[in-house]
């Protein structure tokens, strides 16, 4: 595949997906600085699997499998080693938009923050409509204990309420 | 609050635009990061071949020029059988890597055996690879007149051994738990 095949693809699912990549980053980055940074890691690993896409599944479900490993990756990698990029050699590529914000919408963001980083990549499928079956085998594990880590979680979502 | 008046709230989003994207900014992100070698062990594999065949072919025409006895090629096939294993060892991965299924707990043990491979190859590196060429240089060094030199080479070993055992110890020991840690988070199945 070209580099320029490539990048067609990769901006026609920015385009049509990019929410996926955002909610992933508001999910799992807190800060402009981490968010922006999670989300060049998220862009760059769907990026790199574009050549592994097959056309099996969706490509919202393959980007979403590809952007949760990523965040859960990063979330990973951060705990241990944060970035140390000085902020001004930074190139933002994300910006937030001075739009009013809808209030319900941040506590429920902070409602799933509050969850464990494997927990959060659940609850977003869940929340945009994946069904037990579909998140099992995007994440790999039976159907079963999708059931019972989506009841555990929303257990938790309701108790903090 | 109920599953269900979440999921309304969580619908509402789709038709905000949180996030302004600096496309120009992104590609040259993209463009830069992809271009850097982020697979560690593709790096080493490739790191590998190169010093093996460079090494085998100048210690060869250095042979060949020198007019020595025959025993110094010795060396430099050592090296041309290390860059063969190499290239053989690049290739099964590639095809072992395929077998792992796109879930994300395939990606997770997918890194976990990626690991793995670089901490086995890190400790069979010095008894497969360092011990048999330091062995055999110093002996060509020793038969070639220096004593001295030959010494120095068997030297590198145990300062080799210690700088592997703090690499495993400091980079892929700790990597490789947390990816675990991950794993096992993820097989959990919790108690109602």
């Amino acid at each position: 595949m070209t580099e320029r095949e490539q990048r067609r693809i990769f901006e026609q699912w920015l385009g049509e997906h990019r929410g996926i990549f955002f909610k992933i980053v508001r999910a799992y980055a807190f800060t402009p600085a981490d968010q922006d940074d999670l989300f060049q890691e998220i862009s760059l690993q769907v990026w790199k699997s574009i050549p592994d896409f097959r056309g099996e599944s969706k490509a919202s479900t393959w980007i979403y499998r590809v952007a949760l490993y990523a965040a859960l990756a990063w979330t990973r990698r951060e705990k241990r080693q944060p970035a140390t990029q000085p902020l001004a050699a930074v190139e933002y590529t994300l910006t937030i938009r001075a739009e009013p914000i809808d209030e319900r919408l941040d506590w429920l963001y902070d409602q799933i923050a509050g969850l464990e980083p494997v927990d959060r990549s659940l609850c977003l499928l869940l929340l945009d409509g994946f069904s037990y079956r579909e998140m099992a085998e995007m994440v790999g594990i039976s159907e079963s204990n999708v059931g019972v880590k989506i009841h555990r979680i929303k257990q938790k979502l309701r108790s903090e309420v | 609050m109920e599953f269900d008046e979440m999921k309304v709230i969580w619908d509402s989003q789709s038709n905000q635009k949180l996030y302004a994207i600096n496309e120009d900014a992104l590609f040259g992100q993209i463009r830069r990061k992809s271009r850097s070698v982020d697979h560690l062990v593709g790096m080493v594999e490739w790191v590998m071949i190169a010093i093996n065949l460079l090494v085998g072919i100048v210690l060869v025409v250095d042979t060949w020029r020198g007019a020595g006895p025959a025993y110094e090629y010795a060396f430099p096939a050592l090296y041309f059988v290390y860059f063969a294993i190499a290239v053989y060892a690049q290739q099964t991965r590639k095809r072992a890597e395929v077998g792992f299924a796109s879930t994300l707990l395939g990606e997770l043990e997918k890194a976990l055996w990626q690991i793995n491979q670089l901490i086995r190859q890190a400790r069979r590196m010095i008894l497969w690879y360092l011990l048999p060429i330091v062995a055999v240089g110093s002996v060509v060094v020793w038969l070639n007149g220096k004593p001295l030199w030959s010494l120095a080479m068997l030297l590198l070993l145990p300062a080799t051994y210690f700088a592997s055992g703090w690499e495993i110890n400091k980079f892929y020991l700790p990597k490789k738990e947390s990816l675990e840690s991950l794993r096992e988070t993820l097989l959990a199945e919790p108690n109602q």
